[in-house]
């Protein structure tokens, strides 16, 4: 039989089927860890690795692990080796390795590297990039901070591998492929289908968490709540994010006890503090925090005789991290609420009606309306 | 009165005109909110004889003979069969509008952050 040359519609329907099953599989937050499954699943890991059966500790977060191994290796001064990397050799040589050596003696190089960038790097980024990797680069800071150790976490048998599974998935699942090895496989993916998020595998002793109970992110898939925790885990282990950012939950807490004072503001050293500020506190409290002076008023007659009245402003100082320009803001009324809205504009601007048209896709003389609310 | 050849509109953060022709490329996808709020559970539904279509990350829609309805609602009185109906549902914020037959194209208002110096797309 000779190489896939190309997909048939059902083939290329199931490609964002794959993928969505294991996006939402995470993102959906719903699916917690089954402790018979990864039970199960574990002890086939270490089996197929040609470990020792090892006793496995269930924790709610991942560094709710480093907390556990902290406690098994200073408490009991249990100097177990840590083996994730042989088992994740193991794995990758004896299964992930060999599957992807059968597609590619099977599929032509443009099928399976089309399938790859849509499954495969599609959740890579989603998952590892956005998520994972935000979370345990957050965890060996946090580590560092509360002077415990920090144990590597293993590279099979987490959220990270979901990008690689999903892709050999495929194939399977439409029997594109044949391999011997497609039990063993489908072990591996029942244990990462047993919920959980990530181990830390020592000889002896496997180390589990579970999954986020929470994922808040933004159109570009990064970790992003103005409003609160962006990840959190089930024993309420959490992390604040603005854009990806990692920032200090203390900007939240104090937003919402209405801490956050002008000479905090002006006086904070780091400009991503002061950029999550601005997001949390949000364009109205950042204004009535800063002060700002009316530059500029323009009333526009609509299209269909409604007459609007925007504002422009901008405080009176400048600030050293946005170039030493002022923050500047326009303000409109929502025609349907009478609600006052405070948009962000850029600091250059002294019309009104140019900064309101400088947010939409529409020229100032053309900003007129047929239809508003 | 002179006559007006485009129809543009602004309901909260969503913004719309109509357009001559759907973009060479576009794809038809399935009908989606044109912008849907992060924490509010509102969002902005086209309904009614409308087909959605997307290219370049520009949202595009052809409203049929039968005419369509913008609407402002919370998403606990949306179901799937409201896609097709309309008929105004109750509202969350903003009035809703009939759009006549035409193709249409839909922004989401910015709002520019100083500190990534970025126009980003403001999410109620």
């Amino acid at each position: 039989m000779g190489k896939l040359e190309t997909l048939t519609p059902a083939q290329e329907a199931k490609i964002p089927e794959v993928r969505d099953f294991w996006l939402n599989y995470i993102l959906s937050c719903k699916n917690r860890l089954d402790k018979d499954k990864a039970k199960k699943g574990i002890e086939w890991l270490y089996s197929y690795c040609g470990k020792e059966k090892p006793v496995i500790i269930f924790m709610d977060s991942p560094y709710g692990c480093q907390v556990a191994a902290n406690f098994f290796f200073k408490i009991f001064k249990d100097n177990k080796a840590n083996i994730g990397d042989n088992i994740g050799d193991n794995i990758w040589a004896n299964i992930g390795d060999n599957i992807r050596d059968n597609i590619r003696d099977n599929i032509w190089a443009n099928i399976w590297a089309n399938i790859g960038d849509n499954i495969r790097d599609n959740i890579r980024d989603n998952i590892w990039a956005n998520i994972g990797d935000n979370i345990w680069d957050n965890i060996r800071a946090n580590i560092g901070d509360n002077k415990i150790e920090h144990y590597s976490t293993s590279w099979m048998g987490n959220v990270g591998n979901y990008g690689w599974v999903a892709y050999l998935d495929y194939f399977l699942q439409l029997q594109l492929i044949h391999t011997d090895r497609e039990k063993d496989f489908n072990s591996f993916k029942e244990l990462l289908l047993s919920g959980v998020f990530e181990m830390i595998q020592f000889g002896g002793l496997c180390i589990v968490s579970d999954m986020p109970t929470k994922i808040v992110r933004n159109n570009d898939g990064r970790l992003h709540n103005p409003n609160g925790p962006s990840v959190e885990f089930k024993d309420g282990w959490h992390q604040h994010n603005i854009n990806g950012r990692t920032l200090p939950s203390w900007i939240w807490e104090k937003a919402a006890a209405g801490e956050i004072t002008r000479e905090m503001f002006i006086q904070e050293p780091n400009s991503e503090i002061k950029g999550g500020i601005y997001e949390v506190l949000g364009q109205k409290k950042m204004m009535d925090l800063l002060g700002a002076i009316e530059v500029d008023t323009r009333t526009i007659v609509h299209r269909n005789g409604d007459q609007e009245t925007v504002t422009l402003l901008k405080t009176a100082d400048r600030f050293p991290e946005i170039d030493n320009q002022p923050f500047a803001w326009v303000k409109m009324v929502c025609p349907s609420t009478g609600s006052q809205y405070l948009q962000g504009v850029e600091p250059h601007h002294s019309d009104a009606l140019e900064a309101i048209a400088s947010l939409s896709p529409f020229k100032s003389k053309d900003y007129s309306f047929d239809l508003r609310s | 009165m002179k006559q007006r050849n485009t129809l543009r509109g602004h309901q909260g953060d969503v913004q719309f005109s109509t357009i001559a022709s759907i973009p060479s490329g576009a794809k038809r996808v399935k009908n989606r909110p044109i912008a849907l709020g992060e924490h509010s559970g509102h969002m902005h539904v086209l309904t009614g004889d409308v087909e959605m279509f997307e290219v370049d990350g520009r949202i595009i829609c052809t409203v049929g003979s039968d005419g369509a309805r913008l609407q402002h609602v919370h998403e606990s009185n949306f179901t799937e069969s409201s896609w097709t109906k309309k008929e105004e549902i109750t509202k969350a914020d903003h009035n809703s509008h009939e759009l006549p037959a035409g193709n249409y194209e839909f922004w989401i208002q910015n709002s520019y952050n100083p500190y990534s110096k970025l126009m980003e797309r403001v999410i109620d």
